[in-house]
């Protein structure tokens, strides 16, 4: 069951998005449900509390009571896997820093193609729906959120006796246990060593040779053990 | 007997002139109570033997005490607090008793020689010493402007001043064996002092005043800036949203007003909404010139600032904070802001994202960067530590202190993606 939770005070918009949601539905065999709302209220808020299997909210940065910003707040208060679109009259928050602090999939300009890139959003979102998104851990009194799909890495560094997490922009040092992290990744990824787990979308070719696994960002690591060769074969598929 | 009643009546009209006095100062009436009427017989009584017994320079710092003692208890104050209207009082006193001795010296040949003489005229010119301070205090200009003194802080030139004014007394009862005359003198002193002491303190207010007309001339000035940008940005939105439905209006086959439209559209894309005007919902005061302040030197480090403020902010009672914890909050967001500055200067993707709201009763600022830095987030509270170098790193380290101290406020701090992400929370 996916839930579309719509929060827009324009009424017309609402119907054209539900009109979108409804055309990119049909042919699918889901279940899925609209909730439109044209203002914050208590219905709204209950839901977001609701835990009601997936959602993904449409919503609109100005509404009368509250910013739809407010309401992304409260929704990531405890929930990061809810999917949440903005739609919006303000170019520039595409660039705003809160799509990544909030986790945002997107802000929709109402100018251009919205129906186009609206119908692209959705189609995003279901795709993601249903897979784990975020690695979620704490380590020494700081809450680090990481989206598995910038994950390139994760090895553990025996001299310094942690774990790195290894993304396109930076690397994280945690004190954290391997076996921890790996219970909340997908299969997008593969143990290739006691110490090490890899992504399988960032590989670019892998030495079985000299086991060297060469990354997307021209990265290399020599973390590959004999026993998980044949495994790693298997998921990547033998062109590599 | 004479000598008995003058004495009383002497001390009856010091002790009304002393409630008179200070009830300006603390622009209250006295309530009658059983502490203030023991305030009062205590002052009667205790004049009446200070100006029967002692004599000279221990009469005058007996008379301080007395009156300290009286301003606690019929005015309900604390000792520091009545410290300096009692020294008011008794400035007030030398100055009449310098005038009342200049004047009648005029009058009478060899006042001093007779004054001596005659214990009855003795008194009498003690009561026109009152009187003459009744006068004084009276003056329009005093009257107005005698209520400050209950407001002065002891501000370092106030302190040295009465510092001054103690010590000399306590030079001359340890080494100036004192004569009426040399008392006289010292009166003189005492009134010297007295004016350079109102002097600076009158000049301090005049100072305060000057810049506070100034601020709140500036904070003006902002407030009618900040409802002008807001009609303006409520016109320019219901703009769009026409302009949006007209789009929809139109067929596709007008291909040509269709692009004419989206041109106007287009344009309307680049206009990028002021700072000063996000900031609009923060009540006025420090946080806001100090956010004003920052985000102008992160904007002109071209660093990329959004700033979203919730609405519901400007009930937030920031009076609920004691100054205390209200500059402990400045202090830890200036810090932050620094750093988050500081971070994202390195940076290929430089970004700042400022979110201030309210959650569950809390009053909660969040300041999210980007970074680049492969830290080890574990040694960032250290004393010392920092990305930045040597000698640096000490800001966050007086943010723990603070937060150590101060139970209202707390962190919490969180890495999301590429994002380094400080929760300030402020419980009321």
């Amino acid at each position: 069951m996916i839930n579309f939770i719509i929060c827009d005070d324009n009424e017309i918009m609402n119907k054209n998005i539900e009109k979108i949601i409804t055309k990119i539905m049909m042919p699918l065999n889901d279940d899925y449900k609209i909730h439109n709302f044209s203002d914050y209220n208590n219905s709204l808020k209950s839901l977001i509390r609701k835990k009601i299997g997936n959602k993904i909210y449409i919503l609109d940065v100005e509404i009368p009571s509250k910013s739809g910003l407010d309401i992304a707040r409260e929704i990531r208060m405890d929930d990061w896997n809810s999917i949440i679109i903005f739609l919006t009259a303000h170019y520039e928050l595409k660039q705003a820093a809160f799509k990544n602090r909030l986790m945002l999939l997107d802000f929709i300009s109402k100018y251009d193609d919205c129906e186009k890139e609206l119908t692209e959003n959705i189609k995003l979102a279901l795709k993601i729906l249903g897979t784990k998104q975020v690695l979620t851990f704490m380590s020494n009194y700081i809450t680090y959120r990481i989206n598995l799909s910038d994950i390139i890495y994760i090895i553990r560094d025996s001299v310094d006796r942690k774990t790195i997490i290894r993304t396109p922009y930076t690397k994280y040092m945690v004190n954290k246990n391997i076996c921890d992290i790996k219970k909340q990744l997908d299969d997008h990824f593969y143990q290739t060593h006691r110490s090490a787990i890899v992504n399988k979308d960032y590989i670019d070719k892998i030495d079985y040779k000299k086991d060297i696994i060469t990354f997307k960002n021209k990265e290399t690591i020599n973390l590959l053990s004999k026993g998980k060769k044949k495994g790693l074969k298997l998921c990547v598929g033998s062109n590599n | 007997m004479l000598e008995v009643i003058t004495n009383l009546i002497n001390a009856i009209l010091g002790t009304i002139i002393l409630l008179y006095v200070v009830s300006f100062i603390y622009e209250g009436e006295i309530k009658l109570s059983y502490k203030s009427i023991l305030g009062i017989v205590f002052s009667i009584i205790s004049v009446y033997f200070n100006s029967k017994f002692s004599v000279g320079i221990d009469k005058m710092l007996l008379s301080l005490v007395i009156m300290v003692i009286t301003i606690c208890l019929i005015f309900n104050k604390s000792f520091k607090k009545a410290i300096l209207p009692a020294f008011f009082m008794l400035l007030l006193l030398s100055l009449s008793e310098v005038l009342t001795f200049f004047i009648l010296s005029l009058i009478i040949p060899d006042f001093s020689c007779v004054i001596t003489d005659n214990s009855h005229l003795k008194i009498l010119c003690n009561i026109i010493i009152l009187l003459m301070a009744y006068m004084v205090i009276n003056i329009n200009f005093i009257k107005n402007n005698v209520s400050n003194i209950s407001k002065i802080k002891m501000t370092k030139s106030i302190t040295f001043y009465v510092i001054i004014i103690i010590t000399i007394i306590g030079i001359s009862v340890l080494f100036i064996n004192l004569s009426k005359n040399n008392l006289f003198y010292l009166n003189i002193i005492m009134v010297i002092l007295f004016i350079l002491l109102a002097t600076s303190s009158i000049n301090d207010k005049y100072n305060k005043n000057r810049i506070i007309d100034k601020y709140n001339q500036l904070f003006k000035y902002i407030r009618n800036y900040e409802q002008i940008l807001e009609e303006h940005r409520l016109e320019k939105h219901e703009y769009r949203n026409q302009l949006i439905t007209i789009k929809g209006m139109i067929d596709n086959k007008n291909k040509e007003l269709n692009s004419y439209i989206n041109n106007i559209i287009g344009d309307g894309k680049q206009i990028k909404e002021l700072m000063i005007n996000k900031l609009k919902n923060i009540p006025f005061g420090g946080l806001k010139g100090l956010l004003l302040y920052k985000i102008s030197e992160i904007e002109n480090n071209k660093i990329d600032i959004s700033i979203n403020v919730d609405k519901n902010i400007e009930d937030f009672n920031f009076n609920l904070l004691t100054s205390g914890d209200y500059k402990d909050l400045c202090t830890i967001i200036g810090v932050f802001l620094d750093n988050a500055k500081e971070a994202t200067i390195e940076c290929k993707d430089k970004k700042i994202g400022i979110e201030i709201f309210k959650e569950n009763k809390n009053f909660n600022i969040i300041i999210c960067n980007t970074f680049n830095n492969e830290i080890d987030i574990n040694d960032i509270d250290k004393k010392g530590f920092s990305t930045k170098g040597e000698k640096r790193g000490y800001g966050l380290y007086i943010v723990k202190e603070k937060i150590k101290k101060n139970k209202k406020i707390s962190l919490r701090r969180e890495i999301i993606n590429n994002y380094y992400v400080q929760k300030i929370i402020i419980k009321t």
